[in-house]
């Protein structure tokens, strides 16, 4: 009997010992930082930031659809491209304005901006209770503000009709949301550079360079302003200001006047790799290869510009340019409304200039939609090669968003004093003569001045559908060097879209009946 | 010492595809591919007077013929009164019909098991197992880098390997990486068919990622019976993984889209899992008179400690690419990362067991389950069950049932938990990896990785089971039906969620799913004095439907046309969505009678030949609204059918299964791309008035997007498949007996060997990939018919 008690208590203390279990199953992550030990200090609150500005350089939510590329194949300036028809389908989509509401691209653009958004809200949530001081937090709090602007803009002119979101979403109850008007969206990104402009530094040291500041808030207010306003025809109103074309002007005049910024000297040095962040540049977006990036999988982890690779001529065997995918060629008809502009041999690469490479081993293959016209902004060069990494993903060359030249530009077409003296500054520069400050003249140079660097369709959109249908329905013209059927590059603009994307159908498709698609799809 | 046993059996088999799908060949390919080129207004591509150098059956190609697999298996087992043990040692090996040995699984298993009785109270013993499995695999089933899928859609003018030396000379051969075989021969680059479509054996030769496991699993227990009727067990087990998986990306070109010209690369994947498992019960039975009472009380406690390592770096200088090292690699490009992860289950349970003379019984089981994977408030779920039977045919009072000689009721009531979800998702975990590059360099970004959900907890299925068994005519016909109704609450699943919250979805508990059915089998023995035969069929109807869900969720995405499959309640589970189509538009007329009710014609786009779609939301327009449902993936009936008859020495068994009332979205052509080859049942498609009401006229530019998601994808997944035939012969004893044997048995048996469908796929047995990705046939391989010759002997 003795033993059969043994065994009793060693069954009890079997019992205890497995029987903590609270402690046992409190399982936390080993290898990765969580939320609650997160948003504390000064450095947390520093990180939180960058991965704001992360988004701006994102360009494959999904899709790969770099910014200016896309906006590009929008524009009359080029095609779709690609290695064959099959490879560009849903790039010919938008080059043609058959675009179906499945289109990945457009998703791709649609989830690239609400990332942004809500980082941006979500340190604007976790700011206050930041240990940091007051001038640290509110510099942070103006930034998120101009970002939270900057991927607002980027999504209204695109979509129109898209939630505004100014808090994070907490849970399931509050997915399902409703679309705003474009008065309510555009109002609220003007309140928000409003508060960025009141806040944020002037100039800034070089080693702060690609952060936000009064300048770039500034400007993009104006282009905001001249964007809604051409489009809709009214002010923007925030809380106290109403932003209209002469508080606009006022802010780019402030600018002018008050800024470090001037324009290069030579304009074929502006895509260079030596005037990157340099005083030309008010906005400027930054791409690199640090860290190195190898993931096909997981791109927007990486650093590189995947415009230019997408926009890259099809050579190998080069040491000037290496194996783009060649979409987004150049058209015959910017080729011919450039000719004779200084501009012109900095901004199309053509055929005959890459047949002058000196390697032996040097070839150029042709794409769809093949013109002998590439963009050379932003393209393969060797100068933006990576330094390590898979070469695809690691291009360097930074997206200029305003240059100076813009800021003076849009001073001009909003009626400055000095338009004159403006315009000149900007003909002055690539050498040529003085015209007068007429809406055509200053139209034609933002044409000139900005061709290839995702300007070009929204400038053309917020002239209204009449000049759009005149300027976007492109049927047979042809270039020199164009190959395949005419009809491939044979374009009509839809004005029923208004020059609007459709709202992504897997979007309406969640959205509890809620989001109405867009005119025109 | 006892007797010993020892057994070897093995078996060796051969495998081909049972089917393939007849695709057009070069003469037919070209006419179309110049129809669609016309039909879009383009220049036609090829001038038919033209001989075409190559016609390239690239299924002919892709399978290997008579893929080998076999198994052998020796073991033996012995003991004495006090101790015994089992033990054996097996490998089985097999080859892939796509891909040969780069697609060969390799196990090789050890076991060892041994029971002691040390004295009447205590009774030890352990089990031991070993195995090492090696897998090279080429991916099944995905419209993107399938090599089948390529297969299916390359065009046939491209040669397997080029040998004109007059194209070698020429870009992309002559400036390359081109992939060459083992003997150097040149694979073809199809000039036609681009992006995801390459040459499928090329790609093959490029495969040569490897994984590699060995596992021991272990545990030792000890039973003390302190008194008769009361035992503890107590039962501690391991298990110790490591694995790892190389991976190596060499030069190649397949195509413009599809290559790697600068840097060949190397990685290195090693983790290892180590889990243990302590299990303690007290077990009590009683009997009084004719009442049996069990009861049982328990606690467990399993942990599981996951760790890993990888490495990456580039230009590695290769002679074999099957030993490719990290050391190898030159680059600057280090990299490496590791983590770890634990997750713990603690449960406590307990059962009480009655029964009356086996006349009436009771089962009663209660379970308490504590999982990490749940936040702190979460972790715990009860988890009860209950069930009861009763022998009616046992009753005085039933006695005279005619033939029938048994009848049991059962019922039975019961809730399940699941918590099959990643670990720490009831945590917001944050990404390190939100670089951003300024002036001054790389900066280090954080940010979430997912929307938080603390309130994650497990996944509940209540089932409720009614069921009567029968035995007539002594037991040699024995039936059964089970009538079930199974309620699943809280799904644990990561569902799309709108993009404009802006991070990615959280696991959730998203909603309710309902199945219920009946069960039935019915089989027939007979044992005469030379002859013995048994028959038996098996069905099941399930009616399976979603009845909450916050609100109508995606499913799958097939190629780039977007979610084709839905969640929403009333429906079932992954239903396929899509437009509704009424045949082919086949002249103007029809075109122009397609009209709302104010006049407008719904497809003004549209010619004859062209797609008629239904509006079916009746709002006056052709628009994703008008999408519904168009399919169901799931089967409405499972049926088995099983027959053995043996004579004397020799045996003949079939198994035949079957599915039927399910759908499934044929979508291994890739229609939304030009070029792409197609089925010669495409040859049926419209060239004029009445010449086809459902293959829609060939073009390539489809301004009526014939080809966007509708029931023209679907199918019916119905199929009777006749999945084993066996005949064996066992040796007499008398022949055994003279060199010792107990039994030798030899049989040949084939597997897949006759498939009965309306399924113009490849294979109707799709399967999910997902829960909510079911019935997409994205270019599944065939399976394989097999033949195996096999023999098992004891001494």
């Amino acid at each position: 009997m003795k033993s059969k008690l043994i065994y009793i208590k060693a069954l009890i203390i079997i019992l205890l010992v497995t029987g903590c279990s609270d402690e046992f199953l409190d399982k936390q992550p080993l290898d990765k930082i969580v939320s609650t030990n997160f948003y504390r200090t000064q450095v947390d609150a520093e990180q939180a930031l960058v991965a704001v500005y992360d988004v701006l350089q994102y360009q494959s939510v999904g899709a790969w659809a770099p910014y200016g590329t896309v906006q590009d194949m929008l524009s009359d300036d080029s095609f779709a491209g690609g290695g064959d028809a099959n490879d560009g389908v849903e790039e010919d989509q938008l080059n043609t304005f058959n675009i179906p509401s499945n289109n990945p691209m457009v998703h791709s653009i649609w989830l690239k901006n609400y990332v942004g958004i809500f980082r941006a809200n979500l340190l604007l949530e976790r700011l206050p209770d930041i240990d940091a001081d007051d001038d640290f937090k509110a510099r942070v709090e103006a930034e998120c503000k101009f970002l939270r602007a900057y991927f607002y803009f980027e999504q209204v002119k695109y979509f129109e009709s898209i939630p505004l979101l100014t808090a994070t979403i907490k849970g399931p109850s509050d997915f399902a949301q409703a679309q705003n008007t474009p008065k309510e969206v555009y109002d609220q990104i003007a309140t928000d550079l409003v508060d960025a402009i009141n806040v944020l530094p002037g100039n800034l040291p070089a080693d702060e360079l690609g952060r936000a500041n009064k300048w770039a808030s500034e400007a993009l207010l104006a282009r905001v302003f001249l964007f809604y306003n051409g489009v809709y025809g009214s002010d923007m109103e925030t809380g106290n200001v109403t932003v209209n074309s002469a508080k606009a002007l006022e802010y780019l005049e402030d600018i002018i006047l008050s800024s470090n910024h001037a324009l290069l000297s030579n304009y074929s040095d502006i895509f260079h790799i030596a005037a990157e962040w340099s005083e030309e540049s008010v906005f400027e977006i930054g791409y690199g290869d640090t860290p190195v990036w190898w993931d096909w999988g997981y791109t927007v982890g990486g650093e590189g510009n995947l415009g230019s690779q997408m926009q890259g001529p099809r050579v190998t065997g080069s040491q000037l340019y290496d194996r783009g995918w060649s979409f987004a060629p150049v058209s015959e008809k910017l080729a011919l409304d450039m000719a004779g502009d200084p501009r012109m041999i900095s901004t199309i690469l053509t055929e005959a200039e890459l047949n002058t490479d000196p390697s032996p081993t040097y070839a150029l293959g042709k794409g769809y939609q093949h013109t002998g016209y590439y963009s050379k902004k932003y393209s393969s060069d060797a100068e933006h090669w990576g330094a390590s990494g898979q070469f695809e993903l690691n291009r360097t060359s930074n997206y200029r968003v305003i240059r100076y030249s813009d800021v003076l530009l849009m001073a001009a077409e909003l009626g400055s004093p000095m338009a004159q003296q403006y315009l000149d500054e900007v003909r002055t520069r690539v050498g040529l003569p003085s015209v007068a400050p007429t809406l055509d003249n200053i139209y034609n140079e933002r044409r000139m001045e900005f061709a290839l660097e995702g300007i070009r369709y929204f400038d053309v959109i917020r002239r209204g559908m009449a000049y759009a249908e005149q300027e976007l329905t492109v049927i047979g013209v042809r270039g020199p060097n164009y190959v395949g059927d005419q009809q491939i590059f044979d374009v009509t603009f839809n004005p029923a879209t208004n020059g609007f994307l459709p709202i992504p159908q897997s979007e309406i498709d969640l959205s509890q009946g809620l989001f109405k698609q867009n005119d025109g799809y | 010492m006892g007797k010993l046993s020892v057994t070897y059996s093995g078996y060796y088999g051969i495998q081909n595809a049972a089917h393939t799908i007849d695709m057009l060949k070069a003469d037919d390919y070209k006419l179309l591919m110049n129809e669609g080129a016309r039909n879009a207004g383009l220049t036609e591509p090829f001038d038919l007077n033209q001989i075409s150098t190559h016609d390239t059956d690239w299924q002919e190609e892709l399978f290997q013929k008579n893929a080998p697999m076999f198994n052998h298996q020796i073991s033996v087992t012995g003991g004495s009164e006090k101790s015994t043990f089992a033990s054996s040692f097996s490998y089985f090996s097999q080859q892939g019909i796509i891909g040969g040995e780069k697609s060969q699984f390799d196990r090789i298993t050890a076991r060892l098991n041994s029971t002691h009785k040390v004295n009447k109270v205590f009774t030890f013993g352990n089990n031991l197992a070993y195995s090492h499995i090696v897998r090279r695999g080429i991916a099944s089933n995905t419209s993107f880098n399938g090599a089948y899928s390529s297969a299916l859609n390359i065009d046939p003018l491209t040669p397997v390997f080029e040998t004109d030396q007059n194209i070698l000379d020429q870009p992309p051969y002559s400036n390359e990486p081109v992939v060459k075989d083992a003997d150097g021969n040149v694979y073809g680059i199809s000039q036609y068919v681009g992006a995801e479509i390459v040459n499928p054996l090329a790609m093959i030769e490029l495969d040569n990622g490897e994984s590699t496991k060995d596992e021991i699993v272990g545990n030792v227990y000890g039973v003390f019976e302190i008194i008769e009727g009361l035992k503890l067990k107590t039962d501690l087990g391991i298990n110790l993984a490591y694995g790892m998986n190389d991976g190596f990306r060499p030069l190649f070109y397949l195509n413009g889209a599809q290559n790697n010209t600068t840097k060949t690369s190397v990685s290195k994947y090693m983790y290892r899992v180590v889990t243990w498992q302590w299990e303690n019960t007290i077990t009590y039975t009683k009997k009084i008179n004719d009442h049996n009472f069990g009861a049982l009380a328990g606690i467990s406690a399993r942990e599981l400690r996951y760790e890993d390592l990888s490495g990456f770096n580039a230009k590695v200088p290769v002679d074999d690419p099957d030993n490719v090292y990290l050391s190898l690699a030159t680059d600057t490009a280090w990299q490496a990362s590791g983590g770890a992860a634990e997750e713990a289950l603690y449960s406590l349970f307990g059962r009480v067991t009655y029964d009356y003379k086996d006349k009436y019984s009771l089962t009663a089981i209660i379970r308490r389950d504590g999982s990490s994977k749940f936040g702190a408030d979460k972790r715990f779920g009860i988890f009860p069950s209950v069930g009861v039977a009763w022998v009616a045919s046992d009753e005085d009072f039933l006695q005279n049932l005619g033939p029938v000689n048994m009848l049991k009721l059962r019922a039975s009531w019961g809730i399940n938990g699941n918590d099959k979800i990643g670990n720490y998702r009831f945590a917001t975990t944050l990404s390190q990896g939100r670089w951003y590059t300024a002036a001054n360099g790389a900066n280090l970004g954080v940010s979430p990785e997912f929307l938080e959900n603390p309130e994650v907890h497990w996944e509940e299925s209540e089932q409720l089971d009614i069921a009567v068994d029968l035995g007539l005519l002594n037991n040699r016909l024995t039936a059964t039906v089970d009538y079930y109704i199974k309620k699943t609450n809280g799904l644990l699943e990561s569902v799309p969620i709108p993009g404009h919250i802006g991070v990615g979805p959280p696991v959730a508990n998203v909603g309710s799913v309902e199945n219920n059915g009946v069960e039935f089998s019915i089989n027939w023995r007979e044992n005469a004095k030379n002859v013995k035969y048994s028959i038996g069929i098996n069905g099941a109807y399930n009616h399976n439907e979603i009845t909450e869900i916050g609100s109508p969720i995606e499913g799958a995405s097939w190629a780039i046309a977007g979610p084709v499959t839905r969640v929403e309640v009333g429906q079932p589970i992954g239903y396929f969505w899509g437009y509704q189509s009424d045949g082919l538009f086949q002249n103007d007329g029809d075109i122009f009678s397609h009209i709302n009710s104010n006049g407008d014609v719904l497809q003004p786009n549209a010619v004859p030949g062209d797609v008629k779609f239904l509006d079916t939301d009746g709002d006056g327009e052709i628009t994703p609204a008008d999408r519904t449902m168009i399919g169901n993936p799931t089967p409405k009936w499972t049926l088995g059918l099983t027959g053995n008859i043996s004579y004397k020495g020799f045996d003949l068994s079939i198994l035949v299964t079957g599915a039927l009332g399910h759908d499934i979205f044929k979508g291994m052509n890739r229609v939304d791309l030009t070029y792409t080859n197609r089925p010669e049942s495409f040859l049926g498609r419209w060239t004029g008035p009445g010449t086809s009401n459902e293959i829609p006229r060939y073009t390539w530019a489809d301004n009526n997007n014939n080809y966007r998601v509708s029931d023209l994808y679907i199918e019916s997944g119905s199929y009777v498949r006749v999945r084993n035939l066996q005949f064996g012969y066992n040796l007499p004893k008398t022949l055994l007996d003279k060199f010792g044997a107990t039994t030798w048995r030899f049989y040949v048996s084939a597997e897949n060997l006759i498939t009965f469908t309306g399924y113009t796929g490849s294979d109707p047995e799709i399967g999910a990939m997902s829960s909510f990705d079911i019935g997409i046939d994205r270019a599944v391989y065939p399976q394989a018919r097999t033949f195996r010759f096999g023999t098992s002997i004891t001494f």
